[in-house]
């Protein structure tokens, strides 16, 4: 089937589009999308099943509530806040399932049962390729709990202001800057050898 | 409270965003569509049609019932004291003040009394 959009087409027409059921329309929504639900969900979750599955949840919601967006935020920050809304919702299941007994330091801010990344098995900085590096960065920020993690998520990972940050986790920016700043100290001890290297 | 110019949180900040997943799993665009075409319509949508189907059907036996006892009201009127629409409509007992205290003098019988 020939697309029936082009990127040069603003969001908003394909929003438009979509509500009139154009299937070519929403999966070009999904396709841009696509990188920051998932630098959201993966980020929150790890590079796992469930992160795939609130990644397709998000867009099948936005689906469901075309008829209800006013635009009054734009498609990304919209879909980063469901994004982000059932990763949270996900990692409380998967506390109340499981409740795994191991972490990465005992200072408070890592959340057994909600981590199930695997530490790398990487010796050096300088051995690393790009999939052992990204690997790594990811078991870092899963050694975070939740809501240290939603914060890095949406503030470094995605790019957010402390503001934007801080409505779309409905919390003061105070809270936010706080939760950053332990979030920082716990990553840049996790991945010291990481950073001592760039 | 780290201050936002330690060149260690650039450097973390840029760690981070270099190996941020930017993907998911392949195919994922259409794993979404044939979810889309698959997903069951919400709770919220299905109850939504089945009480449009039961109301409308419970005005219509509503309005039946009304109906009937405005039908049968007319045939048994004969004889009865006369009864407001609504009674009527309803198909309400005639109830005056003799029919609302006579149940309550029929229990004191007089083998009851002291």
């Amino acid at each position: 089937m020939t697309p029936t959009v082009t990127p040069a087409v603003p969001d908003e027409a394909l929003i438009a589009q979509a509500r009139d059921g154009d299937r070519d329309a929403f999966s070009e929504i999904v396709r841009r999308h696509e990188s920051r639900v998932a630098a959201t969900a993966i980020g929150m979750l790890g590079n796992t099943v469930e992160a795939d599955d609130v990644g397709q949840e998000t867009f099948i919601r936005f689906h469901r509530a075309l008829d209800k967006f006013r635009g009054e935020s734009s498609v990304e920050t919209y879909l980063t806040r469901i994004a982000i809304n059932l990763s949270l919702n996900e990692i409380k299941r998967r506390k109340r399932w499981t409740r795994l007994s191991w972490s990465h330091s005992g200072d408070g801010e890592t959340d057994p049962g909600t981590t199930v990344v695997p530490e790398p098995s990487v010796d050096g900085a300088e051995e690393m390729d790009e999939r052992e590096r990204a690997e790594l960065v990811q078991w870092a920020i899963a050694g975070l709990a939740p809501e240290f993690r939603a914060v890095v998520v949406l503030r470094l990972l995605n790019g957010y202001s402390t503001a934007e940050t801080a409505e779309t986790l409905s919390i003061p920016q105070g809270t936010v800057l706080s939760r950053l700043s332990r979030a920082q100290q716990k990553l840049k001890r996790t991945l010291s050898p990481l950073l001592e290297a760039t | 409270m780290t201050t936002p110019l330690d060149p260690m949180d650039d450097a973390l900040g840029r760690l981070l965003r270099q190996n941020r997943a930017d993907s998911f799993a392949p195919f994922f665009v259409g794993r979404v569509m044939t979810r889309l075409e698959r997903a069951p319509e919400s709770l919220a949508t299905a109850l939504n049609g089945l009480f449009r189907r039961l109301a409308l059907a419970g005005a219509l036996a509503v309005a039946l019932l009304a109906v009937y006892n405005v039908t049968d009201a007319a045939a048994t009127a004969d004889g009865e004291p006369v009864r407001s629409t609504l009674e009527t409509v309803l198909a309400l007992p005639s109830l005056g003040l003799d029919a609302a205290v006579a149940p309550v003098a029929a229990d004191f019988t007089e083998a009851e009394l002291p």
